[in-house]
């Protein structure tokens, strides 16, 4: 017994045939054992036959557009069949299928309403006030003028409502591929990668403030970043998408680097070695005795090394303007 | 040092606008002339007038004009001065630009330069003699009030004349300039200033607007000419070159004497921070008392007024300090560092282009001195037609006092790398707690 399956354009399956009996016939007559409608088709295209050893065989019966090998293969005359094996013949594509072949397990039905935000459990709803209260911090911490309330609960919804925006987003998309809208889901993986971002980012910065110079944080932070958007990337895409853990993961860091290299090639015409070295440098309310020091002695030390890193400067810019001029 | 062209477009922009005020300053001057009709100034025009000339820089390849200015003959050898800044494109490009002048007679004659002074803003050129009559110089200062003619080519409109009078030397400044009342004009640089008979007193150099000019004063025009007289003097090989020795050797005059033990110092909050390191800078102060604004902000800041100009795209000599008070009632720790970073972050040295600066290198570091840690800061860039010569500032602030800090910043610019560092630490030793 063999299934043949029709498939349409996008390779999903129109029409499921099985056939019991071989040798078996392929064509448009009305007598096929497996009619097909399709006026490339001849009206006896083909047989599908046991060989020797007991495999199947789908043999061209000198129709006028012959068997073709899918993707760009040429005619064939004769063609051994596997559990999976997919023909053209004329515009219909067929894939032939072994019923014995073992299929994937299923997957896990979401249980909740299609539509609805759907049931938080205590973990969200932490996850969420944590959010929003990172955000009311950071918005207050950050104000440099005497802030009202509104201001500042103005300020974190509107982050809040782009947050909301994005998940909204994500959830219209798994509603078309998955038809499940998981709005909640979508809201939160953003909402956790905010707070990481954030914390991240003071915790950079306090690093920064006590040990100055000696480390570069800032990469660190950057680090740090983008890995918590490749993480909220492949969260989004396993809600979307029935994707292997691999793929989503590689797709999401691809996604990521691509942008990434993007944002990093705009911020810098290609003489990052020649652009200015003042970068922020946040201070911290940090008790003096708890700050790490060193001597005026020591730091002047360093900065004497300044000079031949601005004279290296000074003549590796000549060389380049020289370049340049050529 | 508005009197210069400081680049084609605003000098091009100038004269664009003098033709449209042209009508109007020419009723003007009519008026003023029948008004004041000085007997004099016809005089002296009409016996220095041949004496003058305009000098200009022209951009080899396109032949047009860059930069115009005035200058006058000082010997019956072809010996002319005129100002550093107007010949400044022809230092700094010789490949580039040539100099010319152009008498009373409207002959084209070419100049070369012998010698310039780059802190005072002279150039001493040399064209072939050509039986000019020449100007003597003034061997003293005349009496303050004392009325002075100013010749030159207020831009380009030919040679004018203007009365003023002599009120003295600046006080308090790096380097002499002749505080004359009177309205220089862009071209008129380089030109000369003169008492009724006809002697220098000065050479026309900038102005701050309305009736206040400033003059180099004609003792650095001798010392120029002596300087070139002295037998076996030679014209240097490269001005640039000369240029980059005199701005290191000036910045060893006034250095050496800066934030000393003796240095005066006042109280900001709880601390002690120098102020006025020299009689040269001036200081002010400043504080906000928004009731709009959480926090209060003291200012206290002393800079020179002096600089020197370089070329067109560069100038330098300028030095500052800057110390801002911060402190709050209402605010929490982490709100008020929040706004004390800003005020500490992002400070940078006046833009100039890259061709001219390297782009700046900093360092970071938490210094602890006589129980203050201190959140410091210092960077550098290097000049890179002027070896040697560098821009570097100090930026500190006071941590941690919960609602009070200090952002400090001492800028120096034209100074060599050695000075800078020592100036740098000698500041920094100079910050401490107010005694209570």
């Amino acid at each position: 017994m063999i299934v043949v399956e029709v498939l349409d354009r996008r390779g999903a399956v129109r029409r499921r045939v099985w056939l019991r009996a071989f040798p078996a016939t392929l064509g448009r007559d009305y007598r096929s054992d497996l009619v097909l409608d399709d006026r490339y088709v001849d009206p006896t295209h083909a047989r599908l036959e046991r060989d020797d050893h007991g495999g199947m065989v789908l043999t061209d019966l000198g129709s006028a557009n012959g068997i073709l090998e899918p993707s760009g293969g040429g005619r064939v005359g004769r063609v051994t069949l596997h559990s999976g094996t997919v023909v053209r013949l004329g515009r219909t594509v067929l894939r032939f299928i072994d019923p014995g072949q073992p299929v994937a397990p299923a997957l896990r039905e979401d249980h909740g309403p299609r539509l609805a935000i759907g049931r938080s459990t205590p973990r969200d709803l932490a996850l969420a006030v944590a959010s929003v209260g990172v955000l009311l911090f950071n918005q207050y911490t950050t104000a440099t003028g005497r802030e009202t309330l509104t201001n500042l609960v103005g300020g974190t919804l509107g982050i809040l409502v782009a947050v909301a925006a994005w998940a909204g987003g994500w959830a219209l998309v798994g509603r078309i591929t998955q038809h499940r809208f998981r709005f909640r889901e979508h809201f939160l993986i953003p909402a956790a990668a905010l707070v990481v971002l954030l914390a991240s980012d003071t915790l950079g910065d306090y690093l920064k403030f006590l040990w100055p110079g000696r480390v570069d944080w800032e990469l660190g932070v950057s680090l740090v970043g983008l890995t918590v958007l490749v993480a909220a990337l492949a969260a989004h895409l396993s809600r979307v998408s029935v994707m292997t853990r691999l793929r989503k993961w590689l797709w999401s860091a691809a996604i990521v680097g691509v942008l990434g290299a993007m944002v990093a090639l705009s911020d810098d015409d290609g003489d990052a070695e020649f652009s200015d070295q003042a970068r922020e440098t946040p201070l911290k309310p940090v008790g003096a005795r708890w700050i790490p020091t060193e001597s005026p002695a020591t730091f002047f030390k360093r900065v004497e090394r300044l000079q031949a890193a601005v004279d290296s400067l000074a003549v590796r810019m000549a060389s380049r303007d020289s370049l340049h001029l050529e | 040092m508005t009197c210069s062209p400081r680049g084609k477009d605003s000098f091009q922009r100038a004269l664009r606008l003098s033709g449209a005020l042209a009508l109007f300053f020419g009723w003007l001057a009519a008026g003023l002339a029948a008004q004041a009709g000085s007997p004099d100034a016809a005089a002296v025009y009409r016996r220095l007038a041949s004496r003058v000339v305009k000098v200009q820089c022209i951009e080899t390849s396109s032949g047009a004009k860059a930069t115009i200015g005035s200058g006058f003959f000082v010997s019956p050898r072809g010996h002319l001065i005129t100002n550093y800044h107007v010949i400044s494109d022809l230092v700094a490009r010789p490949d580039r630009y040539r100099a010319e002048l152009i008498d009373l007679r409207d002959r084209v004659r070419p100049v070369r330069i012998l010698a310039i002074d780059v802190v005072h803003d002279l150039a001493l050129l040399r064209t072939e003699p050509g039986g000019d009559p020449w100007f003597a110089l003034a061997p003293a200062a005349p009496d303050r009030g004392a009325r002075l003619f100013s010749l030159g080519h207020p831009l380009d409109l030919g040679l004018s004349i203007v009365e003023g009078t002599f009120n003295g030397l600046l006080e308090h400044t790096l380097y002499p300039r002749i505080h004359f009342t009177g309205s220089l004009n862009p071209g008129m640089s380089g030109g000369p200033t003169v008492m009724a008979g006809g002697e220098v007193v000065g050479v026309n150099v900038s102005t701050a607007g309305e009736q206040v000019s400033f003059l180099v004063p004609v003792d650095r025009v001798m010392a120029l000419l002596r300087l070139a007289s002295q037998p076996g003097y030679q014209r240097p090989d490269s001005l640039l070159q000369a240029v980059d020795q005199q701005l290191l050797q000036y910045q060893e005059s006034y250095l050496a004497a800066l934030f000393t033990d003796s240095a005066e110092t006042i109280t900001l909050g709880g601390f002690r921070v120098p102020t006025r390191p020299a009689p040269f800078f001036k200081c002010w102060g400043d504080a906000t008392h928004g009731a709009s604004l959480p926090y209060q902000l003291v200012r206290h800041q002393c800079s020179t007024d002096d600089y020197i100009f370089i070329s067109e795209d560069q100038w330098s000599g300028v030095l500052e300090l800057t110390h801002t008070l911060l402190s709050t009632r209402e605010l929490g720790p982490l709100r008020f560092y929040a706004i004390y970073s800003g005020q500490f972050s992002g400070h940078e040295f006046a833009a100039l282009s890259d061709e001219v600066v390297t782009s700046t290198r900093c360092k970071v570091g938490n210094v602890r001195q006589q129980g203050l840690v201190l959140k410091t800061v210092f960077c550098t860039r290097g000049y890179r037609r002027l070896p040697g010569l560098y821009d570097a500032f100090l930026r500190v602030a006071a941590l941690g006092t919960p609602d009070t800090g200090l952002v400090t910043t001492l800028t120096l610019s034209g100074v060599t790398f050695a000075n800078a560092r020592r100036l740098a630490e000698r500041y920094l030793a100079s910050i401490a707690r107010a005694a209570p």
